[in-house]
């Protein structure tokens, strides 16, 4: 028995390293979109077959598009956990007058869902796609004002939301700078305009990685941040 | 053919019409206004006002207005050519102390390579004024060609002059009369009239241009060719259908500024005085020339103002703001189009003192406002029924 549950448990971890990251942000090929499909009844074999594209979310299989849903409501943006047991994934929550949008994590295994955000005003508190930062934080951008944009993380243990901060050069014509303030207190002064932030996980470290671009918009390098949960360190 | 109107107004007069295809049009003015009265008209949005701008706006001694002063009860046709959308349009006659009109036409202009105005119009006795004005709307011009016919009465003669956008094509061949291109000489007096048509080539980008024609005493204008040189005309962006055409360089101010006050501030937390002070923020970045001339310009500039980066879920928004078809969101983007189009006319003033710059304080405070004092504060409450900080800094 206990041989039985062993092999189990290493088909699952197997096929989980198959998938890898497979939900990516690719674009949605000109099939036809035939109708939704409740991400809670994708079979787990399929999420590789999941895309985002301009904040919605696709499920494309055998030439088939469907729009992705949770409880009847379009799913706006989604990702794995780094361990890959659990999907993050922000839907519009709210009725056709609202600007509501909820964060929901869904835990494959125990295929229970728990919402642990939510927001009336998501054109302001959201203004990305989400990220994980290792297994217990999730991050987003969030409005600032003029030169600048917000960075909120979100602690799934507490449910805490801290806000770190990006300014850019207040007047044109100056070398391409970018201030952060991050969630801990610290300052960096980064060459190059941070317009996208993502995450990446490498042999369980996660880093907070900024993607550099310079005033017409090509990309130009990127700045890394290793994460512990307590500070951000350069590297 | 146009419906009928009052020939004679003393106040605010609104004449409704509606266009069955979305092109290139003019639309054709004439009217009179005595030595006390002035006239002015409105398009839909466009309030035709000096150019260039200056700070205090110009309304009734421009080109396409009617100036009772100049025009000492005499006749004078404003054409204007500009692309329209399909659907109902407004022109609003403004006029001081009342006014004449004499004539409305308007019609698609099928073929947009050469425009030709047969008038064969004689002007009507009278010294020195304004006779025709075209006003090209966000349109290029080439070249201008006219044909028109002088005659020597006795003592005087007839002449006919062009002014581009305030500048007077000189007439090379008359010393006397160089800023009359056409013009009739004493040794016309016996012959019919000399019957000319010149052409002028200046070649203007697209933009709003006045082309004017003065007239004096009574020369005869056959006709008028407008190129406008290789010109496609676009879907203009209008506050019913804001779809953008993938260039914001196509947007009027108007409807690129309520886009960004749609994407920066359609918060429903948000009070108006934000959004007035927002687009104040805007209009002190064109105005102080730092990040652009244009509207479009200050606002598209990388990472200004968030709503229009890539990656941003607001850009949708900016893109087309009604895409959703809900009523939330049509109502809040009308609301954006009628505030920004009150700050563009001065409808409503400056409540930040000249600020370029703001944030929310739901952040941290970014380092360019580090030190530095705010011009204004406007605080509101929050979600988490808090107050709400916005800071706006003049930098």
């Amino acid at each position: 028995m206990k041989k039985l549950q062993a092999t189990g448990i290493l088909f699952l971890v197997t096929l989980i390293g198959i998938l890898s990251i497979a939900i990516s942000a690719q674009g949605v090929t000109n099939r036809q979109l035939t109708s939704g499909v409740d991400i809670t009844d994708i079979p787990m074999l399929d999420y590789r077959f999941i895309v985002e594209k301009r904040f919605q979310v696709f499920f494309t299989k055998h030439n088939e598009t469907k729009q992705v849903y949770f409880n009847a409501k379009p799913l706006v943006s989604i990702e794995f956990s780094p361990s890959h047991d659990r999907i993050a994934f922000f839907y519009k929550s709210g009725d056709e007058t609202s600007d509501d949008i909820s964060l929901v994590i869904f835990n494959i295994k125990e295929e229970k869902t728990k919402e642990i955000y939510h927001t009336s005003h998501a054109s302001w508190d959201i203004k990305s796609t989400l990220h994980w930062l290792g297994d217990n934080y999730i991050f987003f951008l969030r409005y600032c004002g003029t030169s600048c944009q917000g960075i909120s993380l979100l602690s799934l243990k507490t449910g805490h939301i801290s806000n770190a901060v990006l300014s850019y050069q207040s007047l044109p014509n100056l070398p391409e700078k970018t201030y952060f303030k991050d969630w801990f207190g610290q300052k960096f002064e980064i060459d190059g305009l941070v317009e996208r932030v993502k995450s990446e996980t490498k042999k369980n470290r996660h880093y907070l990685v900024f993607m550099l671009n310079d005033y017409k918009g090509d990309i130009i390098g990127k700045y890394k941040f290793l994460f512990n949960g307590k500070a951000l360190i350069g590297v | 053919m146009p419906e009928t109107f009052p020939k004679s107004i003393s106040k605010k007069y609104i004449y409704a019409f509606s266009v069955s295809k979305f092109g290139l049009y003019y639309i054709s003015i004439t009217s009179q206004c005595g030595s006390t009265q002035d006239l002015r008209v409105e398009i839909d949005n466009f309030k035709p006002r000096e150019i260039p701008p200056k700070d205090k706006p110009q309304y009734y001694d421009t080109p396409p207005a009617w100036n009772g002063t100049h025009l000492k009860s005499l006749k004078k046709t404003v054409i204007f050519i500009l692309l329209l959308s399909k659907g109902k349009h407004a022109l609003t006659f403004v006029p001081k102390n009342g006014a004449t009109i004499n004539r409305i036409d308007y019609k698609y202009i099928k073929d947009s390579d050469e425009i030709v105005f047969k008038m064969n119009t004689q002007a009507e006795e009278g010294n020195r004024r304004p006779w025709y004005t075209f006003v090209l709307v966000n349109i290029p011009l080439r070249s201008i060609g006219a044909e028109a016919t002088t005659k020597w009465h006795f003592l005087d003669g007839d002449d006919m002059k062009l002014i581009i956008d305030g500048k007077v094509e000189k007439n090379s061949q008359s010393i006397l009369h160089k800023n009359w291109s056409w013009s009739a000489r004493p040794w016309h007096f016996l012959a019919k009239g000399k019957k000319e048509y010149k052409e002028f080539t200046p070649n203007l980008p697209s933009d709003l241009h006045y082309i004017e024609l003065w007239a004096d005493k009574t020369p005869i204008l056959h006709q008028v060719n407008l190129n406008l040189g290789p010109y496609e005309s676009k879907q203009v962006p209008t506050v019913e259908d804001p779809r953008w055409t993938g260039d914001f360089s196509d947007d009027t101010d108007q409807i690129i500024l309520a886009r960004a006050l749609f994407g920066e501030a359609r918060n429903t937390l948000v009070p108006d005085s934000a959004r007035i002070a927002i687009g104040w923020v805007i209009r002190n970045r064109v105005e102080s020339k730092r990040w652009g001339e244009e509207y479009f310009e200050v606002i598209t500039q990388p990472l200004q103002f968030s709503a229009f980066n890539e990656n941003d879920p607001n850009r949708i928004y900016v893109e087309n703001p009604i895409y959703t078809k809900r009523k939330i969101d049509i109502n809040a983007w009308e609301h954006a189009y009628d505030i920004a189009g009150k700050i563009l006319t001065n409808q409503l003033s400056d409540p930040t003192n000249g600020a370029n710059h703001y944030f929310d304080n739901s952040i941290n405070t970014p380092d360019w406002a580090q030190n530095e004092k705010p011009k204004l504060t406007i605080s509101y409450t929050n979600k988490f029924d808090t107050e709400g900080t916005i800071f706006f800094y003049k930098l």
